[in-house]
């Protein structure tokens, strides 16, 4: 294929990927994460004490920050679109590993196949911290893969500097990826020998990452210790997990599977599938569900181009050796589309997996008022503050825990709350409504009932006012 | 033939044949006790039943070529008679006439008889011309057994010998395997039916790498070998020697099944007679050229595999030892092949139509269990197949196979009248093979169809069984693409319009045309040939359309011959032109059978030896140490026809066959020997060029008759200039094959 050709069609995979994003960019209300980072990136923008750093972002400032400033321009959108460009980014990255590695085509699959998954899809228009980790995590690896392929010794040093300072920044602007650095740093390691590893890769890392725990303004080291605790406490059964990390990486592995018999890079592709292995055995580990449909997309950016190996080798062995460009044509698009409408409807779960909370912003927006306390069985509070600052500057929203006294003899509140917001399943897993009902059943009646419609079922969101 | 003692990693691929089995019967036990669908019991339990299906031939597999044997060919008894017998229903008489020339140059004494059930009096005047014994029945009860049974009441000949009317015997065919009779158990010995014709529908060749796989290569290369060691290889009723006395014992060949070679064999077996095969092509013939005599050939193979089945079935006829049974069974069963395929094509469809599971969930937990299961079967499937398996191309044919077996097993319940035996049409015939490939299109068809709907209705919302569509797709693709192979080969077979087979070689031809009534002689190569045609490739011009006096240069033999030329194509290397014409030949018929005799005896042999068969396994090539490849310089295939002056001083001709900057490789006439300074000339237009070099290598080919000496020659003192001239025209010469 001629390389304007690949071009081109790169450059429809790109568009492919900002049409879906950007058509349905309201696809739902914003998301917990979206709100809590935008607002420590609000917070350290202004100056003032980031609490929630250390536990939201792993005291991180990179994505917050970014994030404040896209918000300030233009809102939810221009944060949803700054990672739509991100993940357009990544794409090329990952499009560049895979041809850098095994030619131009199999370079367009992998984009393609990539641009495809619902992970990708959905994470480029959530404004979180996850698609800039991948950002990092994936041009750490092209860095790693640019070393190995240079051939003047300063450049592969360069090369490989800038992977671990990449995967340095990936490190700590999400906490869970340093599980990657052991695994990238073998391969550098595989590649180039201990003395270039340990002076170009390691020293690299230890540094800054000295230097990061040095100065860090929030330690975030009890915070993330804490976390991991939580999720400890909430394990899943070993099974479940299995199912709900392979879920979203089933038919990607599958591929990858098949690329393993590759007659090239079948080597390769063992190696990829092994590289994209920490994140899915820390999940298996740990049985933390935590976000594994989001954390995924980590384990996609090495699984893809093995991937796209797999179809190169199912469309030889579904073409049975015919010479009829038209018959591997046809089995290359076949694949690519079942990939593509899996990869579609996953976006479509995706996008529903997390409560739309519409219509309880729409009852504050017309029944709340400045400075009225509204209390939560969640921590989804700040999905509000982040909506409704502009209109109710004073209003607070508050979690249930927070707020309870604790030295009375009968269950109550421990200042006033003008409503009570008690959603179930979702938010309120850790702290279901029927644990507060006792708090505020007596003073309180229920004003709406309202039910949320996520890809996993239905919940209900109620909401209390004082009688 | 194949030596089985000397592969590497044998003891290894045991082990993984076992590991293979037991992780099956696991996966079988999972599958029987966890995944069934109670609510789609039928569907369950047929894609079960097909899964147990593929388990029992795999394992029957296995036991069959668990230590197949190589034979030490024993020295030949003296003094006995044989009678060849050749049945014949309706085939041409031109592969008659090869066959019974053949026939008559084995070298053990013996007497050739042709069993005619086609009545012919062209068949008869043949046999008259080449003094063979004619025989024909009046009435032609149970087809080719009671043909041949009639052959056997008109003879009193020790030995027996039979060959397919197609299939040609090598002058030592009686040689080889008469030295198995000394053991007087020994009822009758079997080589394997090799096939010449490596373009027909059963084979896939790739001419680059050399490599040639046929469909029945697993069952002559390993198969029966692995049988033999069980004393369970069979007659397949042609290019097999038997005891007069065996045949005797069992009433002559069995009539009551249309695979007569089967039943005999079971029938011989159970009275306690032993059977040889012997492993190396004896004899050649022309497998299936198209879809159409395939059909033919394996519904009857199919309708007869049930009628043993029914009515010999190795299980309960008495005499056979059990490992023998097993390797009948194993032999009986495949025509079953049909239902089982036929449930691994609709099943995917039938999912993504319905949503119905032949299973509760197909999630990461059934891949778990699958994905080992499968892998490590192909695998073992793979080694224990010692490099002649192919699954892609045995699935490729099962695809081709599965309605043809079914209909085998439904024509059980037609009228005998219509269950008769059919002889395999030899050539490409006219029949259009569409209707053959209906069943093909309908599984290509139904799995688009079936896979676009379930796509549509997971992205309207409808389904939400997103892994469920996403594998069964993939593995409807799989047939589709299995589909489509055998359609568009079917296709392709069906357009390769050529009427005989052409066979590779390189032979000295000297053509002489008239150039406005002034006669011009001009050397060329031919690259193939048949008894009525060759390709003539000269560095210079050849008349389009004009008629030529052809000088045949064969080994030890010059043929005399008109030819006229069909079409040339030609390409220019500089200021050399460089022709490839296809010539239609004709000649007297001394002449032509002097041909025949050539091609069948030599030029086959040659050319198949240049084949590979088989590929290293996986394990072969882990194991077996690296050949050392020294770096050797660019070859380029030439053929281009060579004057070379040998010691002695004296002219003879050869072909150049390839060309480096290093050397060449050279078909001569003339015997050489390693060290030999020779005088060779490139023949380019009206002048040679010389190639002066030292023989460094030499192969000699054994035929008797024909004997051939291919010489490699490293350039010694050769002129840098003519090197590179004579490699511009094989590189030019590229683009006229």
């Amino acid at each position: 294929m001629k390389s304007a050709h690949r071009r081109l069609l790169l450059l429809a995979i790109l568009l492919y990927g900002l049409i879906v994003s950007l058509v349905d960019l309201d696809y739902n209300s914003v998301f917990i994460d979206e709100a809590f980072q935008i607002t420590m990136g609000q917070e350290i923008i202004r100056g003032e004490p980031c609490l929630g750093c250390p536990h939201h972002t792993g005291s991180v400032m990179i994505w917050p920050v970014l994030a404040a400033l896209a918000d300030s321009a233009g809102g939810i959108h221009a944060v949803r679109i700054l990672t739509i460009v991100i993940g357009l980014a990544l794409t090329v990255i990952v499009y560049a590993t895979a041809s850098m590695l095994f030619g131009g085509s199999l370079g367009l699959t992998a984009a393609a196949l990539f641009m495809c998954t619902g992970q990708t899809l959905y994470l480029m228009k959530l404004g979180t911290y996850d698609m800039i980790a991948a950002f990092f995590i994936g041009a750490s690896f092209f860095m790693f893969v640019v070393s190995a392929s240079v051939t003047a010794p300063w450049h592969r040093n360069l090369a490989i500097v800038f992977g671990a300072a990449a995967l340095f920044l990936a490190a700590i602007t999400k906490y869970l990826l340093p599980v990657f650095v052991p695994s990238l740093v073998l391969y550098v390691l595989f590649k180039h020998g201990i003395k270039r590893t340990a002076l170009f890769c390691v020293l690299p890392l230890a540094v800054l990452g000295a230097l990061y725990l040095g100065f860090d303004r929030y330690a975030p080291r009890m915070q993330v210790l804490g976390q991991v605790e939580t999720y400890a406490n909430i394990k899943v059964p070993l099974a479940t997990m299995f199912d709900w990390a392979f879920r979203w990486i089933a038919l990607v592995l599958l591929l990858a599977v098949f690329g393993i018999f590759h007659e090239r890079h079948g080597k390769t592709a063992i190696a990829f599938i092994a590289l994209s292995s920490p994140i899915i055995i820390l999940h298996l580990v740990t049985r933390a569900e935590q976000s594994v449909n989001k954390n995924m997309i980590f384990a996609l950016i090495f699984l893809v181009p093995a991937a796209a190996l797999g179809v190169e080798h199912l469309v030889k062995i579904f073409s049975f050796g015919a010479k009829h460009r038209i018959v591997r044509g046809f089995f290359t698009v076949s694949i690519l589309v079942i990939f593509w409408a899996y990869g579609l409807f996953n976006l479509r779960w995706l996008e529903r997996q997390y409560p739309d909370v519409t219509p309880v912003i729409e009852f504050f927006e017309t029944k709340g008022f400045d400075g009225m306390t509204v209390a939560f069985n969640g921590w989804d509070g700040v999905i509000y503050d982040y909506v409704l600052e502009d209109r109710y500057p004073n209003a607070r929203f508050l979690n249930m825990f927070e707020i309870r006294k604790t030295d009375s003899p009968r269950p109550a509140f421990a200042e006033r709350v003008d409503f009570v917001v008690c959603e179930d399943l979702f938010y309120g897993k850790m702290s279901p409504c029927s644990q507060f009902g006792p708090y505020f059943e007596d003073d309180f009646v229920l004003l709406r009932n309202f039910t949320i419609e996520h890809s996993w079922g239905k919940t209900d969101a109620l909401i209390y006012g004082r009688r | 033939m194949e030596d089985f003692k000397n592969l590497k990693g044998e003891g290894l691929r045991r082990v993984v044949a076992v590991v293979s089995m037991i992780v099956t019967l696991y996966y079988l036990y999972w599958r029987v006790t966890e995944t069934f669908n109670e609510s789609a019991l039928f569907f369950s339990w047929a894609l079960f039943i097909a899964e147990c299906f593929g388990t029992l031939t795999t394992f029957l597999f296995f036991f069959a070529v668990w230590r197949p044997i190589s034979r030490v060919v024993p020295e030949p008894l003296a003094g006995r008679t044989v009678d060849v017998l050749v049945p014949t229903m309706n085939e041409p008489v031109s592969i008659l006439r090869k066959t019974l020339l053949a026939c008559n140059d084995l070298k053990y004494p013996h007497r050739t008889l042709l069993l005619d059930d086609g009545n012919r009096p062209e068949v008869k005047t043949l046999c008259e011309e080449l003094g063979c014994v004619y025989l024909a029945r009046e009435s032609h009860e149970h087809a080719k057994a009671g043909n041949v049974n009639f052959g056997l009441k008109h003879s009193t000949a020790e030995f027996i010998a039979i060959f397919d009317a197609d299939h040609a015997p090598l002058p030592n065919f009686i040689d080889r395997l008469i030295g198995y009779f000394k053991d007087e158990k020994v009822a009758f010995a079997q080589a394997p039916q090799e096939f010449y014709n490596i373009d027909s529908f059963q084979h896939r060749a790739d001419h680059e790498k050399k490599y040639v796989w046929t469909e029945q290569g697993l069952f002559y290369n390993l198969i029966q070998p692995g049988r033999d060691r069980w004393n369970a290889a069979y007659f397949v009723g042609s290019c097999t020697l038997m005891r007069r006395a065996a045949l005797d014992d069992v009433g002559g060949f069995a009539t009551s099944s249309i695979t007569e070679d089967m039943l005999t064999s079971i029938r011989i077996h159970q009275k306690g007679w032993s059977s040889v095969y012997h492993n190396e092509g004896l004899a050649y013939g022309l497998a299936a050229e198209t879809i159409n005599p395939f059909h033919i050939q394996r519904k009857r193979w199919g309708l007869g595999g049930w009628q043993v089945f029914f009515k010999a079935n190795p299980f309960f006829v008495r005499g056979l030892s059990f490992p023998q049974r097993l390797c009948y069974l194993g032999s009986l069963i495949y025509p079953i092949e049909g239902f089982q395929k036929f449930v691994f094509y609709v099943t995917p469809p039938i999912v993504l139509f319905t949503g119905i599971l032949p299973m509760n969930a197909v999630d990461i937990t059934y891949l778990l269990h699958f994905i080992p299961y499968y892998a490590l079967s192909l695998f073992a499937f793979n080694e224990m197949g010692r490099g002649y398996a192919g699954y892609l191309l045995l699935e490729q044919f099962s695809m081709g196979k599965f309605f043809t077996y079914l209909e085998s097993f439904f024509s059980l319940f037609l009228p005998r009248r219509a269950r008769q035996f059919k002889v395999t049409p030899k050539g490409r015939g006219t029949s259009t093979p569409y209707p053959l490939v209906v069943p093909q299109a309908l599984v290509f068809a139904g799995s688009v169809i079936a896979i676009v709907w379930a796509l549509f209705q997971l992205l309207l919302g409808l389904r939400g069984d997103e892994f469920i569509i996403a594998v069964n797709s993939l593995w409807a693709l799989f047939n589709s693409g299995l589909a489509v192979a055998i359609i568009l080969y079917a296709r392709t077979k069906f357009y390769q319009r050529r009427g005989d087979f052409r066979i590779q070689d390189a032979v000295p031809v000297f053509f002489t045309y008239s150039d406005g009534g002034k006669p011009v002689r001009r050397l060329a190569a031919a690259d193939d040939a048949t008894e009525t045609g060759m390709s003539l490739v000269a560095a210079g011009t050849i008349p389009d359309g004009g008629d030529l006096d052809l000088e045949i240069m064969l080994p030890r033999k010059t043929l005399a011959g008109k030819g006229h030329v069909m079409h040339v194509k030609t390409v220019k290397s500089g200021a050399d032109v460089i022709a490839r014409a296809g010539v239609a030949v004709t000649g007297p018929s001394g002449e032509v059978d002097v041909m025949s005799r050539y091609l069948h005896e030599s030029a086959v042999s040659k050319f198949l030896a240049e084949y590979a068969t088989r590929y290293l396994t996986y394990i072969e090539s882990r194991i077996a140490p690296r050949l050392e490849r020294k770096a050797r310089a660019r070859r380029v295939r030439a053929y281009l026809p060579a004057v070379v002056r040998g010691k002695s001083g004296g002219i003879s001709y050869g072909v150049i066959r390839n060309i480096s900057q290093s050397g060449y490789l050279l078909a001569a006439r003339e015997d050489l020997a390693e060290g030999d300074r020779v005088a060779v000339e490139a023949v380019v237009g009206d002048r040679n060029v010389p190639l002066p070099g030292v023989v460094v290598r030499v192969l000699r080919h054994p035929s008797e008759d024909y004997p051939e000496c291919v010489a490699g020659v490293a350039f010694d003192k050769a002129d840098i200039g003519a090197v590179n001239r004579i490699l511009a025209i094989a590189d030019a010469m590229v683009v006229l094959w």
